[in-house]
């Protein structure tokens, strides 16, 4: 056994708390370490060449990295040892870092002995790792698209036009989502249905999509590459397989019931309902507009970005059909960010719309004085308190999350952030993607987006997709569960509780199966199992033993032996 | 009278202020402490309310320090002449001053109690002061260099 | 023969829609002006609204990239003439010479070690030194030397060659001389970001006047644990700790006579850095100043809230008119408004967050592809709501900070978005 640890500086990240040369002299003593060695950023290029230098020059079969959190870099340590000849499981990385001189900075020494016992346990956990297999399954060359809406068009015809077939299910009886009842879109002003019917016309001329209308999702079974959909359409089921899935569910306005006098008077609607109304010219003449932003704001907690956008568009189409109009937008702060929209928002101003600025502690207020409808504002600017004589009130709400989509997150095992909207993998990086393999998601679903946000994340999406679809074949970790027959009793505690169904009874055998590709290795089951029948790979019951017993025989943790004696009870 | 406001905030460019309060904090009265805000002024106009008999009009000193570091490139100077000649049209003329020469308004009494207030000498010309400025500049000529201006 | 693509610049946008085709099946060509890719999130210390540390999730796209068997990464070179239409374009693409021959060369750094010359370090906004043969940063990809020509004694006045007496691996090669390749690519896609506005026209915020006025690259490189003075903010005058600090937004920005369009990250990158101040130093004092509160992206009302509330940072609404320096203190003396009342905030640094332009290259390089850009310099897009991410060349396509004002989310999200409209014009690799 030759193992080998790497001991990363990160800059002045482990270093600057971590005295490393003490690290090195405890660590060389360790039982079947062969080499040990120090880098300033191990994750770098020229650090990674290193790793694998030594991994081939020492011919090492074990390798432990004493460096950050694994989230950012533990594929990449596994793809060196692969490339030095190693199979990528013998691999074992150690978090001295968050878990150490981040959160000890103001004890260097203690951390430093800290960071000896973690790689003790590092070591002596790599000292049993087992070589594993990676598996790979086909992908199904085809993308599910729920909701067809101006998202999930967009993918679908961006994917079908790049060669791969697509199921588009809607739930409502034709396509085109919100877009059907919007007016005009800023800030080109091109009509709403114009622009949709052209995407129409596409998405039924093209012969790779098929477009599943007045269908609901009902089930969906399967990983990434390999997923079993079944649909509702008008109570017959359609069951068929899918590569992907991208969520293009797109989000309703909020309702400001009870807000600013919306259902008491009927003088006061919402920017959706304003637009359905202009569009089917039901407003023959208006006075003066009030047009209050911001309507919601507190209730969902969140900034709906797009609204005021919305509101400047609409303000500006109504000077601009009635010019006599006035029209006044009282607003917190103007989201009109980029070029576009803050010339967007100078021409407002030009056309002669008014903007009052108001504080959120301070909100208009709507009342009625002999049958005309006046909105009172706190004028922050001018420092006192103004009534403005309202025929119509136009509330700006911000996008919420469908009621259906909490049915949906489930369906899918997709988690809805804080927020109510879908949370996707990373807010930065991975925007498009879950964490669960093989589903994506764009549009209004993933936040308030307006329409060229949603054009672009529906495209990044389709993008994503295309790369799983275009691969073929999904690999998928080997750190998952694994039952010994001998021991399982088929008693199902295990079953129930595991989120993502990888387990479920034989009743032939009367053992349980596991599904490695369901399988996230989050080793639920494992403890709850009473026979110990169940194993996770790389963290296997005698590697988390000899961690423990490491660290109470030798490390600095001498009641670890207490730790040690309860977890053997089980034994 | 709406509409020729209206007019004036077009061509000054009132209309682009993004509110961001430069012009407040340039303005050399508000730094010397006195109750004056052009932005306040604006907001009215804007607003459609009532603000030509405002005081707060007729003290700006129109020294245009605002202008220069607006970002909206609002010309408030010009703005506030041009509302003030409209006032004037408007008969409201009780803020300001005749030239004891040729009879035209050229100075706003607020401006004049700002400068003798900030001035505090008693040795400035009265005579020199109540003039407008063409007439100020005829004055020095003739009493100075002797030059009848008017008559040449 | 899988079909080529060429992206034209390294920052985040660049290596994701690199990575992407890469991932797709397409041979990428990447190429970048500076010596490195990594663009301007390299400099950076953290990122809004999650405050990852920024290096720590760009390194790894930064390696990947450079380890993808797809992707031939071209740095230290520019595009010169592009010919041709979709599907077959030809691009002559000039390689610089680094005067180090990039396979050899492991970036061991004894060379930068020896090298005499001092010459201000442009990654840390020249607040710290570089040598003349210098890696650009400690993760540079990739990660080799080069030498400066305009500074190195050899290649000015003949002298010196230190460097190469020291260099083990002999990598060095004063010879080098510019190369040009040509590319045959299906695509392209540009990627070119953005560069930092100089504030200096804006001379009633005195900055290069007073020391302690800085923008918000500077104040990022010396918050940043790589940075010149190894994370502490201490002060260019006299090197103390400021207990007050006061951020200027909209430097540059909503300003006819600069810049007349919204940066839109100013707002939530000030956030960032006044929430850095307080975490490095809860004691401190810290104001923003604004115009309008721009929440970008998701999470931006959330990540506000939180800077109020928690962090207790102060936010004005109020644009300075002015700053003072204290000539003995060197301390400043911010004027903004309150209401109708000026008042004055006293501050030990003052950070100008200043307004971020398409870069300087970007009107030649639009000229060069044939492309059209709108009267800030973005390139435009073909159609905002239709085709945001096309411009008016088949074949060529745009995405990030170069075709308008994003914040990482939405560049990534445009990056594949262009990724992904490549591979439809294609139609498969």
């Amino acid at each position: 056994m030759k193992i080998g640890v790497f001991i990363c500086h990160c800059g002045l990240n482990i270093a600057g708390v971590i005295n490393i040369q003490k690290v090195i002299s405890a660590v060389k003593n360790f039982e079947n370490v062969f080499h040990v060695e120090d880098n300033i950023y191990s994750c770098s290029a020229s650090g990674l060449q290193q790793i694998k230098d030594s991994i081939k020059k020492y011919d090492l079969d074990r390798v432990v990295v004493a460096a950050c959190t694994p989230r950012t870099h533990e594929y990449l340590y596994r793809e060196v040892c692969r490339e030095a000849g190693l199979n990528p499981y013998v691999f074992e990385f150690v978090n001295i870092r968050e878990q150490c001189s981040w959160v000890h900075m103001n004890e260097p020494e203690k951390a430093t002995e800290k960071a000896i016992d973690l790689i003790r346990m590092g070591v002596a956990k790599a000292a049993l790792l087992r070589p594993l297999e990676v598996k790979e399954v086909e992908v199904e060359p085809s993308v599910m698209v729920i909701g067809a809406g101006i998202s999930g068009i967009t993918a679908a015809l961006n994917l079908s036009k790049s060669g791969f077939k697509v199921y588009l299910v809607e739930k409502e009886p034709k396509i085109g989502g919100t877009l059907n009842d919007l007016n005009l879109l800023f800030p080109t002003h091109i009509n709403s249905l114009e622009l949709l019917n052209n995407y129409i016309n596409e998405v039924y001329n093209e012969e790779r999509i098929t477009a599943l209308t007045s269908t609901t999702l009902k089930d969906v079974k399967g990983f990434v590459g390999n997923f079993d959909v079944t649909v509702v359409r008008e109570g017959e089921e359609i069951r068929f397989k899918v590569g992907a899935i991208i969520v293009a569910t797109g989000s309703v306005e909020f309702k400001p019931n009870g807000l600013f006098g919306y259902g008491k008077y009927t003088q006061v609607v919402t920017q959706l309902q304003f637009e359905k109304a202009i569009k089917t010219m039901e407003i023959e003449k208006v006075g003066n507009v009030v047009m209050i932003q911001c309507v919601g704001l507190k209730e969902v907690g969140y900034c709906g970005r797009i609204c005021c956008v919305v509101a400047l568009k609409n303000a500006i189409l109504i000077k601009q059909k009635y010019p006599n109009s006035q029209v006044y937008v009282l607003f917190t702060d103007m989201q009109a960010h980029g070029p576009t929209y803050e010339s967007y928002y100078k021409k407002a101003k030009e056309e002669g719309i008014r903007f009052i600025r108001f504080n959120l502690e301070k909100p208009p207020e709507i009342f009625a004085e002999n049958d005309k409808l006046m909105t009172k504002v706190y004028d922050i600017t001018l420092g006192e308190e103004i009534e403005l004589p309202s025929d119509l009130v136009i509330l700006s709400t911000p996008l919420v999350q469908r009621n259906e989509s909490s049915e949906l997150s489930k369906i899918l095992k997709v988690p809805l952030g804080k927020d109510g909207f879908f949370l996707e993998a990373h807010k930065k990086l991975r925007p498009a993607e879950f964490m669960t393999d093989g589903v994506f998601i764009c549009g209004a679903a993933h936040a308030p987006k307006d329409v060229q946000e949603c054009v672009e994340s529906a495209l990044a999406a389709a993008g994503k997709a295309a790369i799983l679809l275009a691969k073929g074949k999904v690999r998928r970790e080997p750190i998952t569960v694994e039952l010994d027959e001998q021991l399982c009793s088929g008693c199902r505690i295990c079953e129930g509780i595991c989120p993502f169904g990888a387990l479920t009874l034989d009743y032939v055998k009367k053992t349980i199966t596991v599904n490695g590709i369901l399988c996230k290795g989050c080793g639920a089951c494992v403890s709850a199992c009473p026979t110990k029948a169940l194993n996770q790979n790389c963290f296997e019951n005698n590697q988390i033993t000899a961690m423990i017993r490491s660290l109470s025989t030798w490390g600095h943790r001498p009641e670890a032996l207490d730790m040690e004696m309860e977890c053997e009870k089980c034994d | 009278m709406i509409n020729q406001i209206e007019s004036i905030i077009k061509q000054t460019k009132v209309f682009s202020c993004i509110d961001c309060g430069k012009c407040i904090s340039s303005c050399p009265l508000v730094r010397a402490g006195l109750f004056f805000s052009p932005r306040v002024i604006m907001e009215k106009a804007l607003l459609g309310f009532r603000f030509l008999e405002d005081r707060n009009l007729w003290l700006c000193l129109t020294c245009d320090v605002c202008s220069e570091k607006c970002p909206s490139s609002v010309r408030f100077n010009a703005f506030v002449e041009a509302i003030r000649d409209l006032a004037i049209k408007e008969g409201v003329t009780k803020y300001c001053i005749p030239c004891k020469s040729c009879g035209k308004y050229f100075a706003t009494l607020p401006i004049l109690e700002h400068i003798k207030e900030a001035i505090k000498k008693e040795d400035v010309n009265a005579e020199y002061l109540m003039l407008c400025d063409r007439c100020r500049r005829l004055y020095i000529t003739k009493n100075i260099y002797g030059i009848d201006a008017l008559k040449v | 023969m899988p079909k080529s693509v060429l992206v034209v610049g390294g920052g985040v946008a660049g290596l994701q829609a690199s990575l992407d085709l890469a991932e797709m099946g397409f041979k990428v060509y990447l190429v970048e002006k500076n010596p490195s890719i990594g663009g301007h999130m390299a400099q950076l210390d953290k990122t809004f609204p999650t405050n990852d540390c920024s290096m720590c999730i760009l390194g790894p796209k930064m390696v990947e990239v450079v380890r993808h068997p797809n992707i031939q990464l071209l740095t230290y070179s520019e595009i010169v003439k592009v010919s041709g239409f979709a599907g077959k374009f030809e691009v002559k693409v000039l390689k610089n010479p680094r005067f180090i021959e990039v396979e050899k060369c492991t970036g061991c750094g004894v060379c930068t070690e020896k090298c005499p010359v001092k010459v201000p370090n442009e990654f840390d906004v020249s607040m710290s030194a570089r040598k003349a043969i210098y890696v650009p940063f400690p993760q540079s990809v990739p990660h080799v030397s080069i030498i400066d020509k305009n500074h190195c004694l050899f290649l000015k006045k003949g002298i010196c060659r230190i460097c190469e007496k020291f260099c083990q691996a002999n990598a060095i090669n004063f010879n080098q001389k510019p190369e040009e390749i040509t590319l045959n690519v299906s695509c392209i896609i540009v990627s070119t970001g953005f560069e930092l506005y100089d504030p200096t026209p804006i001379s009633e915020y005195g900055y290069k006047q007073h020391k302690n006025v800085i923008t918000a690259l500077e104040f990022e490189r010396l918050i940043s644990a790589s940075g010149p003075t190894a994370g502490q903010l201490r002060r260019p005058s006299d090197g103390k700790i400021p207990e007050r600090i006061v951020f200027v937004q909209c430097v540059g920005s909503r300003d006819e006579k600069n810049n007349p369009y919204c940066c839109s990250v100013c707002c939530m990158f000030a956030t960032k850095e006044a929430m850095l101040i307080k975490e490095h130093y809860p004691q401190s004092e810290v104001y923003i100043l604004y115009t309008d509160l721009r929440r970008s992206g998701k999470g931006g009302q959330e990540y506000t809230n939180r800077a109020k509330e928690e962090y207790k940072i102060n936010y004005i609404r109020s644009r300075p008119s002015e700053i003072i320096e204290d000539p003995e203190t060197k301390n400043l003396k911010v004027l903004y408004n309150d209401g109708n009342k000026v008042k004055s905030l006293e501050a030990e640094l003052v950070v100008l967050c200043n307004t971020l332009t398409p870069t300087k290259e970007a009107k030649k390089l639009s000229e060069i592809l044939g492309i059209e850009i709108d009267e800030y310099g973005f390139y435009k897009a073909k159609d905002p709501l239709q085709a945001p991410v096309d411009t008016n060349v088949p074949g060529i396509f745009v995405c990030g900070f170069c075709k308008e004002p994003s914040n990482i989310t939405e560049s990534v999200f445009q990056a594949s978005a262009a990724a992904s409209r490549a591979l439809e014009l294609l139609k498969g690799v």
